[in-house]
């Protein structure tokens, strides 16, 4: 049955290698193993977006995929977004002054999906920004503040 | 969305008002935002300790059942598994929110009364091993017949939910409030209406799933981090239920990912953990699954309210007859707040000279409900808006208009003798409907409507004995300011409020004052996040342990420069006198320290609203608060006559919340409330199975919270009014906004279709068979 | 909640993939995006001792798509990856669409295609925890004796809830069945059951491996909608996808698929000759009421909501119509 495996995960730009079961999500190794606690386990169920990482720049679920199909690939949590010397990444600090951030679970996921947005689409309309966040639920903010701050960060 | 508009309805213009504060009233980013945005803000999920065990609850799959017996030898003998415990483990000490209301059990003894019930915990040295263990657990039942609903629970000869003299027929608490009187109030009126409705159950349904890390040390110390609203109540129940006294117990609230309610009472995590840490002598850790944090801790109550309101011809409400039922489920929880809730808000935000409301609070074989956003008043606000608009029509008037003519004002000679020091209800009436364009869009038809919705809500309950908050303030030699406060900030930005009011009142920087809360080891008593009082009650606190230490600072600093020390003030970081600076804080700090007075140097603060002894709940007339928050929300809405679908255009909220501290947090809180609210009135719905009283929408895909793209327009009208009750002025903001938002939109879908619809949630379903109903009459008619 | 152990393979080509789930049969399942697989195996469903990974292999991610030539799709390229091209997006609409209305934009970007099609089927006693489940007796779903949405029932009414499905079957795609044993070729519509527990023709070992779309869709109109409770993550609890081609003027013929209101896509045959030899320029807001009112007709016969999602049986029911109406409008009026 299930051997346990050594694999390296490549996550915000360093390699880390661990032991991992294949049935372990990636979520559960970023959160357990490797100690990116800023990835949020909001559902465990692939339905609220806050576990988003980016996997080769795509917005992903981290607790629908297995650690063992994230080898070889790039991935960046919500640690590896701000500079390192500590200066925010424009979206970070966007969300900051806009008073984007209640309860704080759903922010990492937000933003990086709002990252993975931005990506492909600089300068999106309303309408885009609420699809491109529409896979992330917020229950404290009713959305306003988010948008707000992603148009912010858009417009430069 | 729109950006707030300050408009000044005090005597004074805002400007003004504003004109001497440094930061009270900006928009300053929160203190945590900073953390929480690189992911470094630690939630109770978060923590790792050395050695840690992970446990998981039993639960049962029955809705009502006497527990036979219980094996748990397969499960002990597991790998990995290092405790299992079950009903008989525990001391049969009952715990629950309200003293004369506790029903509940850490986990359950000889009986389960719903699906999902706490049966057994299971500790083990990872999630899968404990997850495998519940499995091993045989529990034998006994089956008993159940109800699900409370039209069945108070039937002669319904099944006991909970045995026991104190309940009849399943009804746990009744209430009944009177003032003036109806009958002779009925009997003047001109016109008299009776309408029932009905309200669905809601989840919180906050991000973060409910967890617990329990740590028992060999001194006998139990350190509990929890996310919890109310770290001092939690210590207080796990304390009387393990058995042991407060001061062993500490509980540490971390970040807490939103709660709106559901994270006030204890749960089996907290007390399952903290049995099992003390047992094992290792660190034990539960996390709630989402099924779990959805359908096994608390919810909304669904609710049946009957109105029978006596108008005058000119639209004045003369006597009114409320009727209210709430369904409980499985354990009391808040039961006598809720109903008491309901009912001190009929009383606002209208004058009604004549009043009687009888409350139930019935248990069912469901999960049970509890405190969320509103309490209560968002079910009662539903059915008496909803009948305003109703009698409008039947006298012939406008909806605005009869809401202006009953609308309380400040300083109003209340009948129930309710004090309304402040109140903006009139102006956000009228900002509200401006802003939605009433007189040009009401009554248009075409299956386009506005509606309103109005209420207010208290900024904290008083009216319940002793709720007080404590606060300490400490300068430290670098001018550096750290606030010691009970608060517990579950995301609504308690922490932040708390240092911009300190930051104010000893007149130092924002950027210079360090929040510690919510640990019960080292901050004062605070009675936590519930109500809406964390603002005025802890904040006060913050200001007067503020308050308290300036005056310290300047007694020694004109001792210094001579004068009288209450001519001297702090702002921005200098000591002022007669409006010149005279030195900078730290020069001050220096002296203190110099002057051989008591290091450290420390303001005290405690802020208690006045409350009478013993609980006045259920009984006196009076006042439940010491301030109101007041507001209007306006509703623009569009049907499609074929699917039944609604479209939410617009929602304005005009806000009475007193003087907004952050105004950018205050349109945050109003602004998720809102949704919170839209979510209830169009698919939010936990869809209870009638079979066995299961919720059937235990998951996000199933549960369907509002998305980005669910979002309508929003504007937020600030009303300012300056309250002489709470810091600066401020009132509560944090859950009037989401107890009107249901009649806003239902008022106008009925504008927008012609016809009414009484029970939420409003589904497309409900809609085409309310116009095919209206149109099958309107062929009767013809 | 954690995944149950499994064994898990990444093969590199599809005949060592093809090999793995031969030796494997009986408990293996073939595991591509992971957004409705691992999920529900969280809960205890979809049991596997053996995972077999496709995304590794090169051959199964590939997507060939030109104007006017067949469309071939790997089962493991994603949805997003599909949909998002430019020569999708503005000529096989209802496949743009119905891409679009999956889930949220994370579950388009991670799921594939193969993934959307191969879909379980969903219904609300079966999509839920093992201790949900256990407060009722098994269904057929779940290796019992009934059918728990649909009392007295012969089989399981679990919906297929699948969006890219019926755009592809307007459209006559086939889709490449592999296994080791060899490979055919069947049309998208018949590889479906109709069974909520069977519901596709797959054989132990077999995988669907390569979606054909037909260079005549190049020249159909198409549509898709879906009704749902929010805009976003749900499920369809209706769905219609529509396709019609015209020359000069006048309609040639036309497909009309529905989804989420059976246990399979509903193919629904008679849609064809309805909108044949019609008027393109006729089709004004009347006529096409009319003609959705003739479709959902013919539709009637197939459609089998059951009490197993969040609205109900005869709402959903009645939205067939209404849907189709909203389709017709996207592809005459709105454009």
């Amino acid at each position: 049955m299930a051997t346990k495996q050594i694999i390296v995960l490549n996550v915000n730009g360093d390699d880390h290698e661990i032991l991992v079961k294949p049935q372990q999500t990636l979520l559960e190794v970023l959160r357990e193993t490797l100690g990116f606690t800023g990835t949020k386990q909001g559902c465990n169920e692939g339905s609220c977006g806050a576990c988003t990482v980016l996997v080769n720049n795509k917005p992903t679920l981290a607790c629908s995929t297995l650690a063992v199909a994230a080898v070889g690939k790039e991935i960046m949590t919500i640690e590896g977004l701000a500079g390192q010397d500590g200066t925010l990444h424009p979206i970070q600090k966007s969300f900051v002054e806009n008073g984007a951030i209640q309860c704080g679970f759903c922010t990492p996921g937000m933003v990086m999906s709002t990252k993975s947005l931005l990506d492909r689409n600089p300068n999106p309309s309303e309408e885009e920004i609420k699809e491109g966040l529409s896979g992330n639920l917020c229950r404290c903010t009713g959305y306003a503040k988010i948008i707000k701050a992603v148009k912010a960060v858009a417009a430069g | 969305m729109q950006r707030g508009k300050v408009t000044g309805v005090t005597d004074k213009p805002s400007e003004e008002i504003m004109e001497g504060y440094s930061v009270i009233g900006k928009s300053v980013p929160r203190t945590d935002a900073w953390d929480k945005v690189i992911g470094r803000a630690v939630y109770t999920e978060d923590i790792k300790l050395p050695n840690m065990l992970y446990g998981k609850i039993l639960r049962s799959p029955h809705a009502h059942a006497r527990i036979v017996s219980i094996n748990t030898e397969k499960a002990e003998k597991l790998p990995g598994v290092k405790m299992v415990m079950t009903g008989k483990d525990i001391l049969p000490v009952k715990y629950g929110i309200v003293p004369f209301a506790q029903d509940e059990y850490g986990l359950a003894i000889d009986k389960v009364r719903y699906v999902g019930d706490d049966v057994a915990a299971v500790a083990a040295v990872d999630e899968a091993t404990a997850a495998e263990a519940l499995e091993l657990i045989e529990v034998v039942y006994e089956p008993l017949p159940a109800v699900f609903t409370v039209e069945d629970a108070m039937k002669d000869g319904a099944p006991e939910i909970h045995e026991g003299p104190k309940v009849k027929n399943n009804v746990s608490i009744q209430y009944r409030k009177e003032f003036g009187s109806i009958d002779k109030g009925f009997e003047e009126s001109f016109h008299i209406r009776e309408d029932v409705f009905k309200t669905h159950g809601q989840y919180h349904a906050p991000l973060e799933p409910h967890a617990a890390i329990a740590m028992y040390e060999p001194s006998g110390k139990l350190t509990l981090w929890s996310s919890t609203q109310i770290p001092f109540f939690l210590r207080h129940n796990l304390a009387s239920t393990l058995g042991i006294t407060e001061d062993r117990v500490r509980v540490i609230k971390p970040v807490v990912g939103g709660g709106f309610g559901v994270k006030i009472d204890m749960f089996s995590k907290d007390f399952c953990a903290a049995f099992m840490s003390m047992k094992t002598g290792r660190p034990v850790k539960m996390v709630y699954d989402r099924e779990e944090a959805l359908t096994c801790v608390r919810g909304r109550h669904p609710s049946i309210v009957k109105v029978r309101t006596g108008v005058a011809k000119d639209g004045r409400i003369i006597s009114q007859y409320i009727d209210l039922t709430v369904d409980g489920g499985a354990y009391n929880s808040t039961a006598p707040l809720i109903i008491t809730l309901s009912g001190y808000f009929a009383m606002i935000p209208y004058n009604i000279p004549n009043l009687v409301l009888d409350a139930k609070h019935v248990y069912t074989n469901k999960y049970a409900n509890g405190a969320m956003r509103g309490h209560g008043a968002p079910q009662m606000r539903f059915a008496v808006e909803s009948q305003m608009d109703i009698l409008a029509a039947d006298l012939g008037m406008d909806a605005l208009e009869i809401r202006r003519i009953n609308a309380l004002e400040a300083g109003c000679d209340h009948p129930a003798k309710m004090i309304l020091r402040s109140c903006g209800f009139k102006e956000s009436l009228d900002l509200a409907a401006n802003a939605i364009g009433w007189k040009e869009k009401r009554g248009k038809g075409n299956f386009r409507g506005v509606g309103l919705g109005g209420s207010g809500w208290a900024s904290g309950v008083n009216n319940m004995s002793h709720i007080g908050g404590g606060a300490v303030v400490k300068l430290e030699k670098t001018g550096g300011v750290t606030v010691l406060t009970g608060a517990a900030d579950i995301g609504q930005g308690a922490e932040s409020v708390i240092a911009q009011i300190v930051a104010e009142e000893l007149g130092v920087s924002f950027a210079k004052v360090r929040v510690i809360a919510a640990d019960t080891d080292v901050c004062p008593l605070d009675s936590g996040t519930f109500g809406s009082g964390v603002t005025v009650r802890s904040g006060k606190a913050a200001q007067l342990a503020a308050r308290d230490i300036k005056k310290q600072i300047l007694t020694v600093v004109a001792k210094n420069i001579g004068g009288d020390p209450e001519h001297l003030t702090i702002k921005d970081d200098y000591i002022w006198q007669n409006g010149q600076k005279k030195m900078d804080i730290n020069k001050a700090v220096k002296l203190v320290q110099y002057a051989d007075i008591q290091v450290p140097m420390i303001g005290r603060g405690y802020y208690q609203l006045p409350a009478k002894e013993p609980t006045t709940l259920l009984r006196d007339n009076g006042d439940i608060s010491g301030s109101y928050s007041f507001g209007t929300q306006a509703a623009e809405v569009e049907v499609d006559p074929k699917s039944g679908r609604v479209k939410i255009i617009k929602i304005v909220t005009a806000d009475d919340a007193g003087r907004a501290l952050n105004p950018d947090q205050v349109e945050g809180q109003v602004e998720g409330a809102v949704m919170t609210g839209l979510g209830h009135t169009l698919f939010e719905d936990p869809d209870f199975d009638m079979t066995n009283g299961q919720a059937r929408s235990t998951s996000f895909t199933d549960y369907k919270l509002p998305t980005a793209l669910d979002a309508p327009d929003q504007e937020v009208i600030h009303i300012e009014t300056d309250d002489p009750v709470g810091p600066f002025g401020a009132k509560e903001c944090g859950e009037g906004a989401t107890i009107y938002t249901a009649p806003a939109i239902v008022n106008a879908i009925t504008d927008a279709i012609g016809v009414r619809i009484n029970d939420l949630p409003i589904t497309p379903e409900k809609i085409l068979r309310a116009l095919e109903e209206k149109n099958n009459k309107g062929r009767k008619e013809a | 909640m954690t995944l149950p152990a499994f064994e898990y393979h990444r093969p590199s080509t599809l005949s060592e993939g093809l090999k793995l789930l031969k030796n494997n049969a009986g408990k293996t399942r073939p595991l591509a995006g992971g957004t409705d697989l691992l999920n529900n195996m969280k809960v205890g469903l979809n049991p596997a001792e053996v995972l077999v990974d496709l995304t590794g292999i090169e051959s199964l991610s590939s997507i060939e798509c030109a104007v006017n030539q067949p469309v071939k799709v790997g089962a493991a390229a994603t949805i997003w990856d599909l949909v998002q091209r430019a020569e999708v997006k503005e000529n096989l609409t209802a496949l743009y669409q119905a891409g679009c209305g999956v889930g949220a934009i994370q579950l388009q970007q991670m799921g594939t295609v193969g993934g959307n099609l191969c879909q379980d089927t969903r219904c609300w006693f079966y999509n839920q925890t093992k201790h949900w489940r256990r407060a009722r007796p098994l269904c057929y779903k779940t290796g019992g004796d009934q059918c728990l949405a649909m009392k007295k029932s012969e089989r399981c009414h679990a919906a297929f809830c699948s969006d890219v499905a019926p755009a592809l079957i307007a459209y006559d795609a086939t889709v490449k069945l592999s296994s080791a044993d060899g490979e055919r070729e069947i049309s998208l519509a018949d590889f479906y059951t109709r069974d909520g527990k069977t519901y596709n023709v797959l054989q132990a070992g077999e995988i669907l491996s390569e979606i054909t779309v037909p260079a005549g869709a190049w020249q159909t109109k198409s549509a898709y909608v879906k009704l749902r409770s929010r805009k976003s993550i749900d499920f369809p609890q209706a769905g219609v996808a529509i396709a019609v081609t015209e020359e000069g003027g006048k309609l040639t013929g036309g497909k009309l698929v529905l989804t989420a209101l059976g246990s399979g896509p509903m193919d629904i045959k008679g849609a064809g000759n309805l909108f044949k030899g019609l008027s393109v320029d006729s089709l004004d807001v009347e006529k096409i009421s009319s003609l959705a009112r003739e479709c959902a007709a013919a539709a009637a016969n197939d459609v089998l909501p059951v009490a197993n999602m969040t609205w109900r049986p005869a709402y959903r029911r009645r939205m067939v119509e209404i849907l189709i109406e909203e389709s017709l409008k996207k592809i005459f009026i709105n454009k």
